[in-house]
Formats: C-alpha cells, structure tokens, sequence
C-alpha cells in the first residue's frame, strides 16, 4: 500500500462518509461495488482505497446510518451489502446541505478574488 | 453525531466486545468477496482469471492493515487494546516476581498511608453527622479575653440562653444542655452516669428520636424534671434494663424516680457521653449554671449574619452588666467546626507527610520503571520495528504503572485498614463515641480514596521518567547486543535527577517527623508545675440532695481529707475543685484593690478551691507566705492564694502579700493575698499557664464551682481500696470516679501527639528506607552499564581507589543536590509542622543536621556495594564483551 493517508486521492477528510451514504441512497450494494460506484460517478476523479472504505463501513455501521446484509451477487457469491437506514438518509440530507453551504461559500469566495 | 448515534455506536461497540470472534471472520470474508467481486468483473472484460485475481488483490491492498484499520474505528478497539496492554502487563510482572512485589508494596505503603490519614480526614469532616441537615447547626458559647489575649470559650451562662432563644429571627429553635453525674440507686450495685437535662427544643433542633418508645411530651418539656420522665442510652438500657418494658421501667437517680418512656438510638450519647436524658426548663435568673447551646438557624441566614446579630446582642449585654462581663460575647460556631475543634491539628499536620510518602514512593518507583526500561531497550526497539507507534509504546508502559499501582492500591487497602485502628486517637471521642459516627478504616471513602491515587500514582510512575526525556526517542536494533545500554547523557541526567528528588522528600519527610518528635519530646518534659508521679486523683460528687449547703459541704470535705491522711501510705492529701490536667474548668472575674473603677479592670482568672495541704500534695511549691488553715474556714477573714504569675501581674515588681481582691461583681467581700505559689499549666492548652486564684474551699464549699470534689493523694497507686472503704465509711452513696495516676493522666492527654509522633516516625524511616533504595539501584545500574568504561580505566591503569572515588563521585554529586534542596525544604517544613504544633520552635538546626546526617550515611551504604562491585570489574572480561 503506498497511499498511508485515511482520505483517497484529493478527497477532502469526512467526505467519503458522505460519498458512500450518497451512493447507497439509490440501492443497497457491496463494498466493491461501492468503490466502483463511486469511481464511476466522479467519472474517475476519485479513485475509492479499500483501506479507507472498510473503517468507513465500519464508522457508518456502528452510528446506525448503513446496515449490513449478507446477500448472493450476480455472480453468484456471498458477499455483505449495505443499505441506507432512515437515520442514515437523515444525516445525508444535513450532511448535503452543510456540504452546499459550504462549496457554495467557498465558490462565492473564489468567484470574488 | 448526534446523541443517538453515539449511544448506538456505544452499543455497537458492547455488542461487539461479546462476538468479536465472529466479526473477525466476516470482516475477513467481506474482504474475500471485495477481491472476488473485482475479479469477476475483470474476468467478465476479458482478463484471464489468473491475472484478475492478482491484479484484484493488489487494488485491495494488505488485508492485515485494512482489518487493523477497520477495527481501530470503534472504540471497542481501545479496550481491548487496553485489555491486552494490560495482559502483556500482567506477564511482564510474573516474569519479574522480585521487582514487581518491591515495587506493589513501594506504592502500597505510600497508598496506604494515604488512606489512613484521609480515613480519618474523613471521618472529621466529610461523614455526615448524624442531625438532619447538620451545615444548618450551630453551638452557641460565652466568650471572654483570655490571659494572653486570646478568646476563651464556656457555656453558656443562663440569661443569655433565654436571650438567644428569643432570637426567632435567626434560630428556628434552639437547645440548652447541661449535665450532671449522678449515681444510680435501687440496684444491685450503684453506677454513676452522665445524666444531661435538655430543654424543650431538642426535636427541632437535632431532631433525633428515641429509637424505642417515645420522646418527652409538650407537657412533660414544660414541667421539666418534676414530670419524672427520662430517656436512656440504648447501652444503659441493656446494661440495665433488659427485659423490662419501656414506659413502666423506673430508674432511679440519686434516690429520686424516673420512669423510662423511650431508648435512644444504639451508639447515640450526646452530649458529654450521655446516658440519661431528662426534661429540663431554662430559670434564666439562676447563677453558676453553664448550658450547651446548639441552635438550627432559620433558612437564609448565614453564620456572619448570625455573628453580627450576636455582636450586636452581646454589646447591649456588656452595657446591662458593665461590672460583671469584661470583654464578654457570645461566639457562634458551625456545630461540625465545634465538635472537631483543635483536636484536628495532629490528622491536618500528617496529610502533607503521607503526600510526600506517596510522591517519594511514586519518584522511587518511577527510577525503577525508567532503569528497567532502558534495560528493556532492545525489546522496545524490537516492538518499533514491527509497527507499535510511539503512542503505543507510552499506552503500553502507562497500562503497566498503572496495574502496577492497582495492586499497590490493594495493598494500600489492607494496610489503610489495618493501621486505620491505631489512629482512632486522631478523631475526637465525641464523634465516634456520642455520635455513633464511624471511626476510620476500610470502607468506600478509603477504598475510593485508595483507587483515585491508584491511577494517579501508576500515571505519575510511568509519566515522571518521560518528563526528562526518554533514552532516545528513536530506539535501534543496531545496537545489538553489545555496548552501553543507556549512552544517552539525557536518561541518566533523568535517573540522577529522580534519586536526586528522592532524597530530598526523604529529607523533608525527617525533618517534619524530627518535629513532631521534638514536640512530643517537649510537652513530655514540660513543667506542669505538679509533681505527676506519685500523685492519685479521683472524683468524688457529693449528691445535693445530702449536702445541701456550704456548711455540710465543708465538713464532708474535711471529713474526707482527715480519713484520707489517715490511711496507711497516704503522706499528704487535699481537695480541689479542678483538675489540671483535664477536665472542666473554672474561671472568675477579678478585680484589685484601687484599680476598682470601671469594669475594664477587671481580670479573668482560672477559679480553683483547695482544702489545706493541697499544694503539699500536688507538689505545687508554695513561693511566699503561707497555705491555707482550716481556720480559714466560713466566717474567718476571707483569704486567697495566687498563682506566681498572677503575682506578676497584678503587682509587677512588688509584694503580693497583704494585697486585696475581690470577684468583680457588687457586694462581693475583699479578699486577702496571704500566699504565692508556683504556676500549673494546663496540660491540653500549649501555650502558658494561665494566672490562677486558690481560695479556700471551706470558705466557698457552697457555690457551684465546689459540686465536684477532686481529691489529690500523694500516695502508691495500691491504696485505692482503703480510700473507697474510709469513703463508705463515711456515707455509702459517695462513689469515687475517674480514679487515675496523675502521670498517667497526662500520658493520656499526649496520646494523639503520640500516635502522630510514632506515624510520622515510621513514616520518615520508610522514606529514607526508600530513598537509599533508589540511590543504591542508581548506582548499581550505573556500575553496570559503564562495566566497559571501568573496565578501559582499569586496563589503562587506574587504581581501584580511583574506581572507587569515580564512583563515589557521582553519589556526592547526587547527595549534594539532595542536601540542598532538601535543607531549604525542610526549613519551610518545619515552619508549617511548627505553625500546628505549638511546642515546637519554628527554627532550630537540630533536626536538619539529624536529616543531614542520616542522609549521608545513607548514601555512603547505597554506594558502597555498586563501588566494591566496580573495583573487582575484570578489565578482560569487561573489554570483551
């Protein structure tokens, strides 16, 4: 493992909480697939280290926000899905607009100098 | 997060405690299925499935450090890694049995002490007293300038109770109190007990109620005495009532029937050991009566209001009786502050000293930890190498300190316990034996007392060698298995630095116990101006009943001092009215002759009646003039003896004798100086006798400070069967009491002086004890890790006088820092020991050339051993290694 930092590739501290909670807000999926889901959306701006996704799962898990599911793929394998919880959705929201407030102050802060 | 998800990740967290099994394999399967999905999804692109696989592996990365990481983010992971901190702990204590045990029982005794001294601590003024609401009781006393402008505090005279209970506006009730010994008679053998009147107020103000049958009706509060009712003390009851009823129970005192209608609650004797509580109203135009006042104060009033109101109250008092109360005001104080009083002085003065132990102790044990953690560098540098954080390291050896000090805390338990009754001399008797309070030993104060510095001590173990810098911050394997252990300069400087500190808590910790030893040493030898040895005292209290007035009094009490004389062994024997060395005391306002003109003259002295041949007996030499007759009897010329310092000033530089004096109040007689004698201190007040006026008890047999006779025999201690048959002999209900060895007396009132003195002793020697410990286990590690260096010395030449100095050296390095600091501290602690303990002088050398002393020979026995080790290094054998 080269990249020791918790945070992926230019992802700012405490997003990718918010990232996984955003991707598992459309349907209940896998860890692998969550990365990839993620590194989809970004359209490959953020590339998802497993070494800080597992302790994610773990950190969303323990709040209440994700709950685990032992479900076959479409591969035909067993593998442990996570779906959004209503505190989970909950806490997206607040986090989304927090997140909105802030980019948006930033943008504005940006667009001025 | 928010509340409910910080309760639901604690929860998570429990539950995971429980199953952490079962959550390590799916962790490890969910990371299976992440490398297999990856895989598929290669293989479904084309990838073939050997190339998939690898290359799906290396996108997850080591599974080991995601599955650390993944743990680490519930707090689960903190105890459990605390918990296997802990286990490596436990491990590296039963490897190592000798070091551990030194080290538990090092901070065992420093915790124990601890706990014992704050047991008691406790007991003085943490445990609730047993009144409802006990921060709103206060005592109520009379108050008058002392001889050496201090204030004195007595009872209070009965006008003012009534004044003071009329203050509504502060007092929501108030009690008054006083007690008498009586014999109880009708049984089988006659007893005297403490027998307390009470007034009405005593429910709402102390609230405590009879534990069997009932409390004194309204009526029965009003009638007073004559209602003939009482209440007993659940031990008296046993002791002599059991299997009779309450309410039909009829005890008799000194002849006269009380029916018992109720029992106190077990262990409740307040005040004055109580055994009999009866009825009693207030008759505020009666004189010589002193009262106990306890008063509940109305809510919102604080005690300085309450102050200010007595103030006020005692001025306009002063004013009615200008001529009789000099300086006189009423003093209020918290009940608690009361009850403790001085008597908290020896406990306060040992808390410093078990602080040092403690601290001594834990700088001791931290040497230990820091010599054996250089020693243990190589494993240190072996757990760095495989991935323990520096944090771990510090986490590690905190949880070792700390199991460490948890055992010692154990330790401290059973020792906190079994010194604990040794020092119930440190607690005054009112509060344990009147009030049922427990006295100090194991329970949850000392157990949580005893935990808090558990930890507080394995944190400052393990924190202390940290502060100096730890041997290297970086440490290697390179250094393999040879060379110096601790080359770094900054590790030693730290170890010199603790053994440096330990001596000089050990010095402190001497110089405040060769204090306390002085001031035992002093009050033993102090000149009490009676010749103790020798001397029987006993009471006796002739009921008023027989002897009602001053003429029957004073032919009882010559009658008793003829019978007396007359027993075989007796060479002289007297009465007086108070007994020196303890008890209640007497005191008068005084006026002399041409200084009569306003009550600003007047003079408080202690008030003391004497038979002839008293002062022969008490061993109180007379200076001047003559001792009483028994001619000086009523109706003779009234005479009066004073005390040699209140010669001095009434008269300074003049001749007592022929002066005249008389009691300041209108129509007293003027009395006659017809003797000097030498001064008697009071042996529980440590500063100087009081001046004292001796008149002739026949002459004042019938006033109130003639109820108790104290008779003074200069006689063998085997004479006290002849003394109580010549006392029945002369009338069967006179019971002599309090019978004692003056001496013995005495030694008495040194007790808790005593148990400090001893405490603070043992104390100081463990101290020095430790101290050379820590020094003897600097220097051998020194020895032992420069074995190289002596060795090149030695091959180059250097004499094993040389080796010995090389080592020496050091030691008085380290001793002179020990000795200087130490001496400064000890001379700011003498002045605080000094400031609780009155007979000790606040300078002096002696006892810091005493601590100095031992200090040295200390270090020279901790030196010689690791300096005779360097002196037989074999140059060979220590260049090779």
């Amino acid at each position: 493992m080269t990249d020791k930092s918790d945070s992926p590739s230019g992802l700012v501290q405490g997003t990718l909480d918010m990232l996984v909670l955003r991707v598992l807000a459309l349907e209940p999926l896998h860890g692998y697939g969550i990365s990839v889901r993620i590194q989809q959306v970004s359209k490959g701006v953020f590339d998802v280290n497993p070494g800080s996704l597992f302790p994610a799962f773990r950190r969303l898990e323990r709040a209440g926000y994700i709950r685990p599911q032992w479900r076959v793929t479409e591969h035909n394998r067993r593998a442990k899905y996570y779906a959004l919880t209503p505190s989970g959705a909950r806490h997206l929201e607040r986090e989304t607009n927090e997140w909105r407030r802030q980019t948006a102050a930033i943008a504005a802060i940006l667009g001025q100098a | 997060m928010t509340l409910i998800a910080r309760v639901r990740s604690a929860a998570a967290g429990l539950r995971a405690l429980w199953r952490s099994r079962a959550d390590e394999q799916a962790l490890h399967d969910e990371l299976t299925a992440f490398v297999d999905a990856a895989a598929d999804d290669l293989i479904a692109k084309g990838v073939d499935p050997e190339t998939a696989r690898r290359h799906a592996r290396r996108t997850l990365g080591n599974p080991a450090v995601i599955k650390e990481d993944t743990r680490a983010a519930g707090w689960d992971h903190t105890l459990e890694m605390l918990w296997q901190d802990a286990r490596y702990g436990a491990r590296a204590m039963r490897r190592t049995p000798g070091f551990t045990s030194i080290i538990v029982l090092t901070l065992g005794l420093g915790i124990g002490g601890n706990a014992a001294i704050l047991g008691v601590v406790d007991t003085l003024y943490f445990q609730a007293l047993p009144f409802p609401r006990p921060d709103r009781l206060l005592r109520l006393q009379d108050s008058a300038p002392g001889p050496a402008g201090d204030r004195r505090l007595f009872g209070m005279h009965s006008q003012n109770v009534a004044e003071a209970a009329g203050r509504s506006d502060l007092f929501a009730s108030t009690v008054a109190m006083f007690e008498e010994d009586l014999t109880i008679t009708g049984g089988a053998d006659a007893e005297r007990v403490t027998v307390i009147s009470r007034t009405a107020g005593w429910h709402d103000t102390l609230g405590i109620e009879p534990a069997a049958g009932r409390d004194f009706t309204t009526d029965e509060e009003r009638r007073g005495r004559a209602s003939g009712v009482a209440l007993v003390s659940d031990a008296l009851w046993r002791r002599r009532f059991g299997g009779a009823r309450v309410g039909t129970a009829v005890l008799h005192l000194d002849g006269r029937p009380f029916v018992i209608v109720g029992i106190m609650p077990s262990g409740f004797r307040f005040p004055y050991e109580a055994d009999v509580w009866i009825p009693h109203v207030v008759n505020p135009a009666e004189h010589g009566r002193d009262y106990a006042v306890f008063a509940r104060m109305v809510d919102g009033r604080t005690l300085p209001q309450v102050r200010t109101a007595m103030d006020l109250l005692s001025a306009r008092l002063r004013a009615e009786y200008a001529d009789e109360l000099p300086g006189y005001a009423i003093a209020a104080n918290m009940l608690r502050k009361s009850l403790v009083g001085s008597e908290a002085d020896t406990s306060l003065a040992l808390i410093p000293v078990v602080a040092f132990l403690l601290l001594l102790a834990c700088v001791n044990v931290a040497t230990l930890l820091l010599a054996r953690s250089v020693a243990r560098r190589k494993e240190s540098a072996v757990r760095a190498a495989l991935g323990a954080t520096r944090l771990r390291q510090v986490r590690q050896s905190l949880a070792e300190a700390v199991l460490l000090a948890g055992c010692g805390g154990i330790v401290g338990v059973l020792l906190a316990g079994w010194i604990a009754p040794a020092l119930v001399t440190l607690v005054p008797a009112n509060l344990v034996r009147q009030l049922g309070m427990r006295p100090p030993g194991i329970g949850w104060p000392v157990i949580g007392i005893s935990a808090v510095l558990s930890v507080a001590a394995g944190v400052a173990c393990a924190v202390l060698p940290l502060v100096g810098g730890r041997a290297g911050s970086a440490p290697s394997l390179r250094e393999g298995g040879r060379g110096s252990a601790m080359d770094s300069p900054r590790s030693r400087r730290t170890l010199d630095g603790l053994a440096a500190a330990q001596l000089v808590l050990a010095i402190l910790l001497l110089s405040g116990a060769a204090a306390m030893v002085e001031n035992l040493l002093a009050l033993q030898r102090r000149n009490l101006g009676v010749a103790a040895t020798g001397l029987l005292s006993l009471v006796v209290t002739p009921s008023i009943d027989a002897y009602p007035d001053g003429t029957t009094r004073a032919v009882l009490a010559r009658r008793i001092v003829d019978r007396m004389s007359d027993i075989p062994g007796v060479t002289a024997a007297g009465i007086t009215t108070v007994n020196p060395f303890g008890g209640s005391s007497w005191g008068a306002s005084v006026i002399r002759e041409g200084h009569d003109t306003g009550s600003r003259d007047a003079i408080q002295v202690n008030h003391r009646l004497v038979t002839p041949v008293t002062f022969r007996a008490m061993g109180i030499p007379l200076l001047q003039g003559r001792d009483f007759t028994w001619d000086d009897a009523a109706g003779g010329e009234p005479v009066a003896i004073v005390s040699e310092r209140m010669s001095h000033q009434l008269w300074p530089g003049e001749d007592a004798l022929g002066r005249r004096l008389r009691i300041a109040r209108p129509g007293q007689p003027w009395l006659t100086v017809v003797g000097v004698v030498g001064d008697v201190a009071d042996a529980r007040d440590r500063g100087d006798p009081d001046i004292t006026w001796y008149l002739p008890l026949l002459q004042f047999a019938g006033t109130p400070a003639a109820a108790d006779l104290h008779l003074m025999l200069r006689a063998p201690s085997g004479v006290m069967a002849d003394v109580r048959g010549q006392l029945a002999g002369i009338d069967p209900t006179l019971a002599a009491y309090d019978v004692s060895e003056m001496d013995d007396f005495y030694a008495r009132t040194l007790d808790r002086n005593r148990v400090g003195a001893v405490t603070i002793t043992v104390i100081g020697a463990f101290g020095l004890l430790l101290a050379a410990l820590g020094v003897y286990g600097v220097m051998s590690f020194g020895v032992a890790e420069r074995t190289g260096e002596i060795g090149v010395r030695m091959a180059l030449g250097a004499t094993r006088h040389a080796i010995m100095s090389f080592v020496f050296a050091r030691a008085a390095r380290l001793a002179a820092a020990g000795l200087v600091v130490g001496s400064a501290g000890a001379l700011i602690v003498r002045r605080v020991v000094a400031s609780f303990l009155p007979a000790v002088p606040q300078s002096g050398l002696g006892p810091s050339v005493l601590a100095a002393a031992a200090l040295v020979v200390v270090i020279a026995c901790a030196c010689y051993v690791p300096a005779r080790r360097a002196t037989r290094v074999d140059p060979l054998i220590a260049l090779r290694r």
